[in-house]
């Protein structure tokens, strides 16, 4: 149970510092030269976290790791990139904070919803449409 | 209108992408130098979008430097959480079709009190039905059961 819920509680826990730092970035600066920053402090972190671990997860070797990628990796690193620009451009165009959230996760979520049955075979069942219906209506009613 | 249109639209279809990539990382290499590689091309990116973008060369990206605070420090070491909390997530058996509405219901209600908390925003009826809602969803998610 531990194992399924700690990455979640990281994942919510680091999302809401995220958007505290987010709104604390002086706003005269630069929004790229800002996230260059931002990138390179994760990347030393990220590297950091790989030498204090590297014994418990079994690693090979850092070179000997990174000759295991495949294209997710480097998808992923452009694909960040590509989030933060689009939230950036999206507020430059006008829209608002909780209108584009609920908007965005609507969408997303209906088509991973999709993608998970499709593409990873995973049980589409009636509680679960359910549930993500209510858990959206329930975004919505908080965002009115 | 296509102004308006295609930030968001950017948004979407990278954060699903995203959710896919986080996925499809390779389950037997390390999680935290999978993300090394991630944030090195995120980095040189950035860069270059500064360069193209921005102009000024590197003298401008000194100057923009000088405006540093705490907080753009921070966002990189939130960055990773998130990162590594979705990475791990997927390692450890989440399913594509419910992690991402799952964090995102547990997020706006947490977003609440933080706003409530440190900022003053109010917390009206509304917010506490929204609250309810996403609730009865994330149980009826957990329920077992249900037709497919």
């Amino acid at each position: 149970m531990i194992k399924r819920i700690w990455p979640v509680a990281l994942v919510v826990g680091s999302n809401i510092f995220y958007h505290i730092c987010a709104k604390e970035i002086p706003s005269d600066m630069d929004a790229f030269a800002s996230l260059t920053i931002t990138y390179a402090v994760a990347f030393v972190a990220t590297l950091i976290c790989y030498f204090i671990f590297k014994k418990a997860s079994g690693s090979e070797g850092f070179t000997k790791e990174c000759r295991k990628a495949n294209w997710a990796p480097f998808a992923l690193g452009v694909i960040i990139v590509g989030l933060e620009f689009g939230w950036i451009m999206a507020y430059k165009a006008g829209w608002q904070v909780s209108m584009g959230y609920i908007i965005v996760t609507s969408v997303v979520s209906a088509v991973l919803l999709g993608v998970g049955c499709f593409v990873y075979k995973e049980k589409i069942t009636l509680n679960k449409v359910i549930g993500i219906a209510l858990c959206l209506a329930g975004l919505i009613i908080i965002n009115i | 209108m296509f102004a308006y249109l295609w930030p968001i639209a950017l948004v979407m279809i990278a954060n699903i992408i995203y959710q896919v990539s986080a996925k499809e990382l390779p389950v037997d290499m390390d999680a935290f130098a999978s993300l090394t590689i991630c944030y090195g091309i995120a980095t040189v990116m950035t860069l270059v979008f500064f360069f193209i973008f921005s102009g000024g060369g590197l003298s401008g990206l000194m100057e923009e430097y000088a405006k540093i605070n705490w907080a753009v420090i921070v966002l990189g070491i939130t960055a990773v959480g998130l990162e590594v909390g979705y990475v791990f997530a997927y390692k450890n058996g989440w399913e594509v079709s419910l992690l991402y509405v799952i964090q995102s219901a547990i997020m706006a209600v947490m977003l609440l009190f933080v706003g409530y908390l440190l900022y003053s925003e109010g917390i009206t009826w509304n917010k506490f039905a929204g609250i309810a809602v996403c609730l009865a969803g994330l149980i009826m998610i957990n329920k077992k059961g249900g037709s497919e």
